[in-house]
């Protein structure tokens, strides 16, 4: 199958969350996707976005974040790309998930679930931009 | 994010409408909050039929509620769970935490 590809921007509001569901919505009906790979996606682009919001980009009102989604064969891959401060999402430790629930702390699951409904997430700093790269086999 | 407040036996029922993201968590964590004096002694059941899609900042809002339940000896449930919604509380390790009933009337009769 050859390559599809679609490009979009949302800017740094997490009100922006219910565009990417939206969009995403589109492309798996465009692309013939199943539902349950949509919903996993979303999640992780969630995450990501959620991340890149909250802790890079907030003092920088006009900053957008950049999606590549492009399908190859049997693999879903993802491009995000802000111009925010540095932010390795691959760095970030996994919560204990063994621990009682006193000791576990309210956060740091974002990264963990992104992990769980991907199959490779990559990280580069280049020309002052976060690039996260993340494939999903479908 | 619409949540509908109702009450039965004694129990609380909050049941958020839509998608509980890092954008909407911030307005069910606050109709919990609210729960305040006026309802003591009362158990709370969130109601989850209506949510189609959970993050982790939906996630947090449900453990802070349950250390905050915990903590002033209240009980606290979560009930309706959508299959996606309930995977994502299950890869969490959440399930471990928080009571989950397949409907609202086994919930309340958990309470009892």
């Amino acid at each position: 199958m050859a390559t599809q590809k679609i490009t979009f921007s949302l800017s740094n509001s997490l009100s922006e969350l219910e565009r990417l569901s939206e969009l995403l919505s589109l492309i798996g009906e465009k692309w013939s996707l199943p539902g349950k790979i949509i919903l996993q996606l979303n999640l992780a682009l969630d995450e990501l976005f959620t991340n890149v919001v909250s802790y890079g980009i907030e003092r920088e009102p006009d900053q957008e974040v950049h999606f590549t989604i492009a399908q190859r064969e049997d693999e879903i891959e993802i491009v995000v790309s802000d111009g925010g401060q540095s932010f390795d999402p691959t760095q970030a430790p996994d919560p204990d998930l063994n621990l009682s629930l006193d000791d576990q702390p309210v956060g740091g699951l974002g990264i963990f679930l992104m992990r769980q409904y991907t199959d490779n997430i990559e990280y580069r700093r280049e020309n002052g931009k976060n690039i996260v790269t993340l494939t999903k086999k479908i | 994010m619409d949540i509908r407040k109702t009450e039965e036996q004694g129990v609380i029922i909050l049941a958020p409408d839509g998608r509980l993201d890092s954008n909407s968590a911030p307005i069910l964590e606050q109709e919990i909050g609210s729960i305040g004096s006026d309802d003591e002694g009362h158990h709370l059941l969130l109601d989850f039929s209506k949510v189609e899609y959970i993050s982790s900042a939906g996630l947090r809002v449900v453990l802070k509620t349950v250390k905050e339940r915990q903590a002033a000896s209240k009980s606290f449930a979560v009930s309706n769970m959508q299959d996606h919604v309930r995977e994502v509380f299950e890869i969490s390790g959440f399930d471990s935490y928080v009571t989950i009933h397949p409907d609202t009337p086994q919930a309340l009769a958990n309470f009892k």
